[in-house]
């Protein structure tokens, strides 16, 4: 077999054979890994996809990044730090604490960074920023999806700086829906509703959550609970036989 | 390559550099954390030197050493003997092998005395142990490979540079093995076809990625046992197509 003396003919030869292989082993690495997991950190598609062959060492060099971004922070220079937040979660986009910081400081520091002239400006400038730690947060649920503290930092950045009472509620209860969210984002969500004048929604919130409940949980909250159910009670002017009792869960 | 070629080339003298390194490390960036998860800093910067320098040792040390046994005929001697040439490859390999698996125990060695000294050991001693032992079976399990890689190419290759230059294509290209998998907006037609063959050829070398997180939470290496035969596939084919070009090829 002259074919096989040569170099061109074998490597053709391995070449079918590799491919061969390919396609048999690729069930082995299960997909569920390719699109989950911390195993594959930063391979979704974006930005980050470079920085993958770096392996363990994309973390050490997304921290050098986010303590150069300090350095920024402290002159106030806005455009670096933002630069430099941008490419720490392109380069590791699973540290929760990059996206949770970066929302603050851009919701918080930010538009004090700015130069106003009237108050107009002020609050346009919070608008903005506000808007894009927002914006910034919802990319991160590509990398934390149903994941309660991103809804909880969008709730506060709503409430805190757009002073959006409804739109902060809504994020609050989006937080709880989420898988291992705490309780109090449910609570909050009602006081939210109450204060945005809605006290027949955060009452019918209130007893349905307390029933729902697992029994442990509604011992625990009802205590917490029960008070604010009565003050709405009386706010609404329910009458006695008509108000909300806690029914033992098996009684 | 043999443990004295290993010891002639200072390999064990580069391992105990990485291995300070780490250590100054240790001490060093102790305030550096940013995550959750108390040491996975660490445990994450000691993956990424155990990737980075496994791999350069991967390439580097066959490349080198089997371009200088083809070019000085070194390998005459041995195959003159009753040695045939599949077992002189695999034999060479098996060298290698050993030394690259020596470079990985040592690194995690030092790993979790760091981390046991620093008390990052959330789960328990025994959790940690068990993690950094399965960190270092996809870590070898992936030197392995591309140290397979290396030697199939010699035995075609007819020169260190062009054999270390394909070998770091490849190991990058493996690296982002994952994210062209998941790249699906490919138009259809014949640049699909070509896509898939040029993904076919190249292992996922991504896939055996190792988290520092993961070493803290019970049971964060899934996949582990497929991932090994993954491996252990491609090691077998690269040693078998590599032991069976190399006898057919013509040594002058």
């Amino acid at each position: 077999m002259r074919v096989l003396r040569s170099n061109t003919g074998r490597v053709l030869l391995c070449g079918v054979a590799l491919i061969l292989l390919g396609g048999a082993t690729r069930p082995l690495v299960p997909k569920a890994v390719a699109s989950s997991g911390s195993r594959l950190a930063g391979t979704h598609l974006g930005p980050s996809v470079s920085f993958a062959v770096l392996g363990g060492l994309r973390q050490t060099v997304a921290n050098f990044l986010w303590i150069s971004a300090y350095e920024s922070w402290e002159a106030r220079d806005l455009e670096a730090v933002r630069s430099k937040f941008y490419l720490a979660v392109a380069i590791d986009p699973e540290e929760w604490f990059f996206w949770s910081n970066g929302a603050r400081m851009m919701a918080y520091d930010f538009p004090r960074w700015v130069p106003v002239s009237s108050e107009a400006d002020e609050v346009q400038a919070r608008m903005r920023y506000a808007t894009e730690a927002i914006l910034w947060l919802e990319s991160a649920t590509a990398y934390f999806p149903k994941d309660y503290r991103v809804y909880l930092e969008i709730g506060m950045i709503r409430l805190h700086v757009l002073r959006d009472t409804r739109s902060a509620a809504a994020a609050f209860k989006a937080a709880w829906e989420c898988s291992d969210a705490p309780f109090f984002t449910a609570r909050v969500y009602a006081e939210l509703m109450r204060k945005a004048g809605e006290p027949e929604i955060a009452y019918a919130w209130y007893c349905g959550w307390l029933t729902g409940l697992p029994a442990e949980a509604q011992i625990t909250q009802a205590a917490i609970i029960l008070p604010r159910i009565r003050e709405i009670e009386a706010s609404l002017q329910i009458v006695e036989k008509n108000r909300f009792y806690l029914v033992p869960i098996g009684s | 390559m043999s443990w004295r070629a290993s010891l002639h080339e200072r390999v064990f003298s580069v391992v105990g550099l990485i291995a300070g390194l780490l250590l100054g490390a240790s001490y060093l960036l102790r305030s550096f954390e940013f995550g959750t998860d108390p040491g996975g800093f660490l445990a994450d910067f000691a993956f990424g030197l155990v990737l980075l320098f496994g791999s350069i040792l991967a390439v580097m040390l066959p490349a080198y050493r089997w371009g200088s046994e083809m070019d000085g005929k070194l390998c005459f001697p041995v195959l003159s003997r009753s040695v045939g040439r599949g077992t002189y490859f695999v034999g060479q390999w098996l060298g290698l092998a050993g030394v690259l698996a020596a470079f990985v125990v040592v690194m995690n060695a030092v790993l979790a005395v760091i981390l046991i000294a620093q008390g990052a050991s959330s789960n328990g001693f025994a959790s940690l142990l068990a993690g950094l032992g399965e960190a270092s079976l996809l870590q070898v399990a992936r030197l392995w490979m591309i140290a397979a890689f290396v030697f199939f190419l010699g035995s075609f290759a007819r020169g260190s540079l062009l054999v270390v230059t394909l070998s770091f294509v490849f190991v990058f290209s493996g690296q982002l093995m994952p994210a062209a998998l998941a790249y699906e907006a490919v138009p259809p037609g014949a640049v699909t076809i070509l896509w898939n063959t040029i993904l076919l050829l190249v292992p996922n070398f991504g896939a055996f990625g190792l988290d520092g997180g993961d070493l803290f939470v019970v049971g964060g290496m899934d996949d582990l046992g497929a991932l090994l035969l993954y491996s252990l596939l491609y090691v077998a084919s690269y040693l078998t197509l590599g032991a069976w070009s190399f006898s057919k090829r013509e040594l002058t």
